[in-house]
């Protein structure tokens, strides 16, 4: 029984897996097609031999360290301004009831309204605050974008933890700043964790505000070099797919860098 | 502690909302805001609109479609992976990986996955037996959908995973010892435990979700563009065409608040449902 | 704990390795973002004729006295036409010593960042790119320059009259004044595998029903071996999907408005063009509702698809071996004609771009001298000899040798004939809504949810509204 539960699970993984898997070895293997291969064959392997055409184009043709050090630069600024302002918000809301329930149903509220005609009066107020085409304009919207998923995953975060330990600590005198910092933030690291992770990639990968807040290399993000691929002469497939990975790498070895921390206690509450 | 959340608040959302409302109640172009107060005009004018209310009906069955099989694969894959070991470590990160591809990049890649004449599906469903003859993925109404909403899971289920996964770590430990002092076994720890104590936690991912869902834009920009038809014409797109391409954006900021109003409804019916499971499983 | 090290060193590596390329980027100045857009243009190899014109021209440049040095503008350009665009910046700094920004942006989102830019007051456009249909959409919103007073004073200069006349007017006239520079000039030919027709025994149609017998003909034979007829672009683009309806539009004599300014979108020959394109779905690469340029391109150039109707360049496409398989083995024809009394073999205006000046530039004479630039004949045939993605708005430039041995005389010829006999799409400032209801009407006939008869009244309807008539 053990065996064939075991058996099972990993079978059930390994498709899942597969299912996310072949379409990034597709981008991969796309990657290194000659340009007329990938028009011509749906196959996922290349069969003309490797060819190196596309990722010297995409390097040549865009330039990508350029769009990704902007994307760094925003996503980085944007995940720790919304973070320096989730997470007292989020334990303030939970422990002292601040703003009672207005203020959660506010920031999820913010979350609801669809972007496109949004975008028309925050372009207004960027542009008399002098942070049109600048990176910190930019962060400062994802910041507001990426706060209401942050401090709802905050919050179920801090109401799961045990209140003991934090009132044992507000006995021995220290202040909420001082129990939030020391006791609550240590406790939730692997929900805060998580919560960065995403937000650093919703930033990572937001389009429509970055369309229409920038418009040179001084802060347009990389999803905006990335389309830059879309040419008189059609789509490089090719040149996209190579691009699209060497993006990808930077963000991946962050997330897995902070993944470890998600690993506390996950052997519990699973399935034995 | 709340300040900064307020303050950002009443800067970013209350100012735009209120200028959404005010243009909502003027016949205003992209370059003429405010131009001519007309009331309600645009709002009598969405709810005759044909082409809005299949876009809200589009919107729903895409929202609730893709959040429910996200949150199921996501959610079920944490448990899964929910263990320490070599394999299951490097299974959980490359769970992440479609989550960090740029949204064009996506669309790109499916797009050359669903071609019509030399795509990869057609390419080995047709040499498999599965299918006759190569099939036009994303020019068929309804299979268009279905399509789309594919790549939205292929996207998204990695957020609903990782959130998941940290839920599952933040389980308490004591319950479980108790359990296993009472001699249960895996499987009733799995109901009796663990799903009522995730349930929380669960649902605030799986709302999150959804709101993203309804608010679907760059994939269906991408892919089909609204069609075939208006097959997958959802309000966001519809929202933008009317906003960007014929420039009334009156008349869009109209069908905004239709849609925050119609969101902040359904999210308040969710939110009240999560309060409910809070107070029943919660600590 | 191992792994865990080793993932640090790999993350303080990735780190280091970002702020080294921040350094050689850095500051933000637009010289250093200059720099690494000049870079872009030493592109592919197929691009070294660019490179070889810089370095013939700079020499006697170099002792000119420079009028703008140390000036500068911002150029708002689309996607398709970066290197083009590029290319020109470079040039007219090497001859002005003014400095030129390009601005890049999906073509789909032109027309609303500038109108944004504008708008909103910020004005970082100096020079504007236009898809010409958006152009009384612009001057309406006064994002335009009214450059009337320019061209009389620079008519002679420019040889206004050398511009191709079908889309001299078009491109720059708005209510009897001048607000543009026609930049690109774009329209549909039907290009056709020889091979293909010739083994399936099919001539080169000349009315759309021959092109629907053709389709049918080869599609039926081959598409066991995945061989098929035509590709349609149906996808539900207004610059895609609106292409492919007038250029039977146009076939079958109908127009957009009578005399007096009223639609007639839903006259017997649209209906019947309208028809006509939804007889031909059946046999075309499936499924057309799916198929937009890249997938009408890709069907073309590696030889599925007998005959597709694409913009003139696809000829050099499809010789280039890099993405074709069927280089010499293509031939191209006008438009096929429809039927009944006012059938004509016409071709559309299909995409099309002129360049206008912002009212709110910043240095508005540098501007003007950029258009004086551009504008000029010899430039013309210049930036058209380089792989840029534009084509010629001028007849000098299609009769000019080195153009033509680019592009090979016989699509030269073809093009130019395309071009000067072309329908031009409407322009005025409600047109955006008025594509948009056509579109849409469009889709719905090709998906089979209108018959073509009611998709045309529906629309009919919606444009009387839009009008106010």
């Amino acid at each position: 029984m053990r065996t064939v539960m075991h058996l099972l699970r990993w079978v059930t993984v390994g498709l899942l897996l597969a299912f996310t898997l072949i379409p990034l070895i597709f981008m991969l293997t796309t990657s290194l097609k000659s340009p007329i291969e990938i028009r011509v064959s749906g196959s996922l392997l290349p069969s003309e031999g490797i060819f190196l055409v596309n990722w010297e184009r995409a390097f040549r043709n865009v330039p990508l360290p350029r769009y990704l050090w902007n994307s760094l630069f925003v996503g980085i600024m944007s995940t720790t301004m919304t973070l320096l302002v989730a997470v007292p918000a989020s334990y303030a809301i939970v422990r002292f009831r601040a703003g009672g329930r207005l203020l959660p149903s506010w920031i999820l509220g913010t979350y609801v309204a669809p972007p496109i005609v949004i975008s028309v009066p925050v372009f207004m107020l960027m542009r008399s605050v002098g942070l049109v085409d600048q990176p910190l304009g930019l962060a400062l919207l994802h910041m507001v974008a990426n706060l209401p998923v942050a401090t709802w995953m905050l919050m179920d975060f801090v109401r799961s933890l045990p209140l003991e330990v934090e009132e044992a600590a507000q006995m021995d005198g220290a202040s909420h700043w001082g129990v939030l910092l020391r006791i609550v933030i240590p406790l939730i690291l692997p929900g805060l964790v998580a919560t960065a992770i995403i937000c650093l990639i919703l930033s990572w990968n937001e389009f429509l505000f970055a369309l229409i807040l920038t418009y040179s290399l001084r802060s347009q993000t990389f999803p905006i070099g990335i389309s830059e691929f879309q040419g008189e002469h059609g789509l490089q497939f090719g040149e996209i797919s190579a691009a699209a990975l060497t993006g990808i790498v930077p963000v991946y070895v962050l997330a897995m860098f902070f993944q470890r921390y998600l690993i506390h206690g996950l052997t519990r509450g699973s399935v034995k | 502690m709340i300040g900064p959340a307020v303050l950002t608040l009443i800067v970013f959302s209350l100012y735009p909302l209120i200028y959404s409302i005010a243009l909502s109640a003027t016949d205003s172009q992209l370059a003429r805001p405010f131009r001519e107060f007309i009331a309600f005009k645009n709002y009598t004018n969405a709810a005759r609109d044909a082409l809005f209310g299949n876009s809200l009906v589009l919107t729903f069955v895409y929202a609730f479609g893709v959040t429910a099989i996200e949150t199921v694969i996501g959610f079920g894959l944490a448990l899964l992976l929910n263990r320490e070991s070599g394999p299951t470590r490097f299974a959980r990160t490359l769970g992440l990986l479609p989550f960090i591809t740029p949204p064009v990049a996506i669309a790109a890649i499916w797009r050359l996955i669903y071609d019509p004449s030399s795509g990869m599906l057609n390419h080995y469903l047709v040499r498999a037996g599965i299918l006759e003859q190569n099939v036009a993925f994303l020019g068929v109404p309804g299979l268009a959908m279905a399509s789309v909403m594919l790549v939205d899971i292929w996207q998204w289920t990695p957020f609903v995973f990782l959130l998941s996964l940290a839920v599952l770590a933040g389980l308490p430990h004591e319950p479980y010892e108790a359990a296993a002092v009472d001699g249960a076994n895996g499987w009733q720890q799995f109901i009796h435990l663990t799903l009522p104590l995730c349930l929380p936690g669960v649902l605030v991912i799986a709302i999150l979700r959804l709101i993203g869902a309804m608010k679907v834009f760059d994939l269906v920009f991408m892919l089909t563009f609204g069609g075939p038809g208006s097959s997958t014409q959802v309000a966001s797109f519809y929202i933008y065409k009317t906003a960007f391409q014929q420039f009334k954006t009156g008349y869009a900021s109209a069908m905004t608040i239709i849609v925050i109003v119609i969101l902040s409804v359904l999210v308040a019916l969710l939110t009240a449902l999560y309060r409910r499971a809070q107070a029943k499983y919660g600590p | 704990m191992n792994t865990h090290r080793q993932m640090r060193t790999v993350l303080i590596g990735a780190l280091l390795s970002v702020v080294v390329l921040n350094a050689c980027a850095a500051p933000a100045t637009p010289s250093a973002v200059r720099e690494v857009e000049v870079t872009r243009e030493v592109e592919v190899t197929r691009q070294v004729e660019v490179v070889r014109e810089i370095t013939v021209t700079a020499t006697p440049e170099a002792t000119a006295p420079k009028p703008f040095e140390g000036q500068s503008i911002n150029v708002l350009t689309i996607q398709p036409h970066a290197v083009a665009t590029r290319a020109l910046a470079k040039w007219f700094e090497e001859e002005t010593g003014a400095r030129v920004q390009v601005l890049v942006v999906p073509y789909a989102n032109v027309t609303e960042k500038a109108i944004l830019d504008v708008t909103s007051g910020a004005g970082e456009y100096d020079v504007i790119e236009i898809w010409y249909p958006m152009l009384g959409k612009l001057v309406e919103s006064g994002v335009l320059e009214d450059l009337t007073q320019w061209w009389e004073e620079n008519k002679e200069a420019l040889q206004f009259d050398d511009f191709v006349p079908s889309i001299a007017d078009p491109y720059t006239l708005i209510d009897g004044k001048r607000w543009a520079l026609p930049y690109d000039g774009d329209t549909h030919l039907l290009f056709y595998n020889r091979e293909l027709l010739e083994k399936y025994g099919v001539k080169p149609p000349t009315t759309w029903a021959e092109y629907r017998e053709a389709c049918k003909t080869i599609t039926e034979q081959g598409k066991s071996e995945g061989i098929y007829g035509c590709a349609i672009m149906g996808a539900k683009v207004p610059i895609i999907l609106l292409s492919t309806f007038i250029n039977r539009l146009q076939g079958y004599g109908a127009s957009f408005f009578d005399a007096d300014g009223k639609p007639t979108i839903n006259s017997p020959e649209a209906v019947a063009a309208l028809q006509e394109l939804v007889d031909q779905l059946p046999y075309a690469l499936p499924d057309p509702k799916a198929v937009a340029f890249d997938e009408a391109l890709g069907g073309f150039t590696t030889g599925k698809v007998g005959m597709v109707e694409f913009w003139t360049d696809l000829g050099q496409m499809s010789d280039n071996p890099e993405q074709s398989k069927i280089m010499k083995k293509w031939g191209a024809v006008p438009m096929p004609k429809g039927e009944g009394p006012n059938a004509a073999s016409r071709p559309a205006l299909n995409a099309g771009f002129a360049l206008g000046i912002s009212t709110l530039a910043q240095n508005k004479p540098l501007a003007y001298e950029f258009l004086k630039f551009v504008g000029r004949p010899d430039i013309n045939v210049r930036v058209n000899t380089i792989v840029g993605g534009l084509d010629p708005t001028r007849k000098s430039t299609f009769d000019a040798e080195a153009y033509r041995k680019h592009v090979t005389p016989e699509l030269a010829d073809a093009a130019k004939a395309a071009l000067s006999g072309a329908f031009a799409w409407p322009t005025n400032a409600k047109w955006p809504e008025m594509q948009d209801v056509l579109t849409e009407n469009v889709a719905e006939a090709l998906a089979g949810t209108k018959t073509p008869q009611q998709a045309l009244d529906d629309t009919q309807a919606k444009w009387l509204e839009i009008l106010g008539k």
